[in-house]
């Protein structure tokens, strides 16, 4: 009887829960992960930051291949 | 978005960044009106990257930001996370070549910054750049990315994931 009771308000529990709530806890989990943690923007210096907005290099990276339209992470 | 109120403060409060004080700043993922806003505005495109959002939009789990400044885009970015623990690989980066593009070389930050918080949320030890064009790599250097071992043909940079 018990089993069948939990078994139903899991259930339930799962059609309750929609895409937006689940998007939502994601993003609550993931603020709280990354709460703390430094910006690269916080530990650079006003030199460093004058020196990359003088730059003049590309902030390029990427091969492109017409025929490759499946991307995976390198590991 | 975490990237975004981190660039925010540090451009309220540092000097050499005063520059975008006055420019309206956003990060934001892709969508049409990048894609549009790209499309329109860049004079020298490198990449297609309304074919590479299209290759890239299937994936649930991707890594995309657009830098926006005073409503026009300035740079783009597009990745993805490996399966296991290891990385977000960046596999391409751009910035606008035009001289009113306000980022300039803070594109490479950006897109580091807002990456190192994405591998962090997932757990991710390392933020991977994919292909890293030859004149490009000394900037990534400068924020903290170091070469990585070749796969294949393919050259990496990496960055640990900051804590």
């Amino acid at each position: 009887m018990n089993f069948l009771y939990l078994a139903t308000s899991f259930e339930a529990s799962l059609l309750l829960e929609d895409r937006a709530a689940i998007r939502e806890r994601a993003r609550l989990e993931a603020l709280r992960r990354l709460a703390g943690t430094p910006s690269l923007f916080d530990t650079m210096t006003s030199e460093q930051a004058a020196a990359a907005l003088n730059s003049t290099a590309p902030a390029t990276a990427g091969h492109y291949d017409p025929a490759v339209t499946t991307y995976e992470a390198a590991e | 978005m975490v990237a975004q109120a981190a660039l925010d403060r540090r451009i309220r409060s540092g000097p050499a960044l005063a520059a975008l004080a006055s420019a309206s700043v956003r990060l934001t993922p892709f969508d049409p009106i990048a894609v549009a806003n790209w499309s329109r505005m860049w004079t020298k495109k490198e990449y297609p990257w309304d074919s590479l959002w299209r290759d890239f939009r299937p994936y649930i789990d991707r890594f995309e930001v657009a830098i926006w400044a005073n409503g026009q885009v300035c740079g783009l970015a597009l990745g993805r996370p490996s399966r296991g623990n290891q990385n977000v690989t960046i596999h391409f980066v751009e910035r606008d070549m035009g001289a009113n593009n306000p980022f300039g070389g803070l594109v490479i930050p950006v897109v580091a910054d807002v990456a190192n918080f994405y591998a962090k949320a997932l757990g991710k030890e390392l933020v991977k750049v994919k292909d890293p064009v030859f004149g490009a790599i000394p900037a990534y250097l400068k924020v903290g990315f170091v070469p990585a071992a070749r796969i294949g043909r393919t050259e990496y940079l990496e960055r640990k994931v900051e804590l």
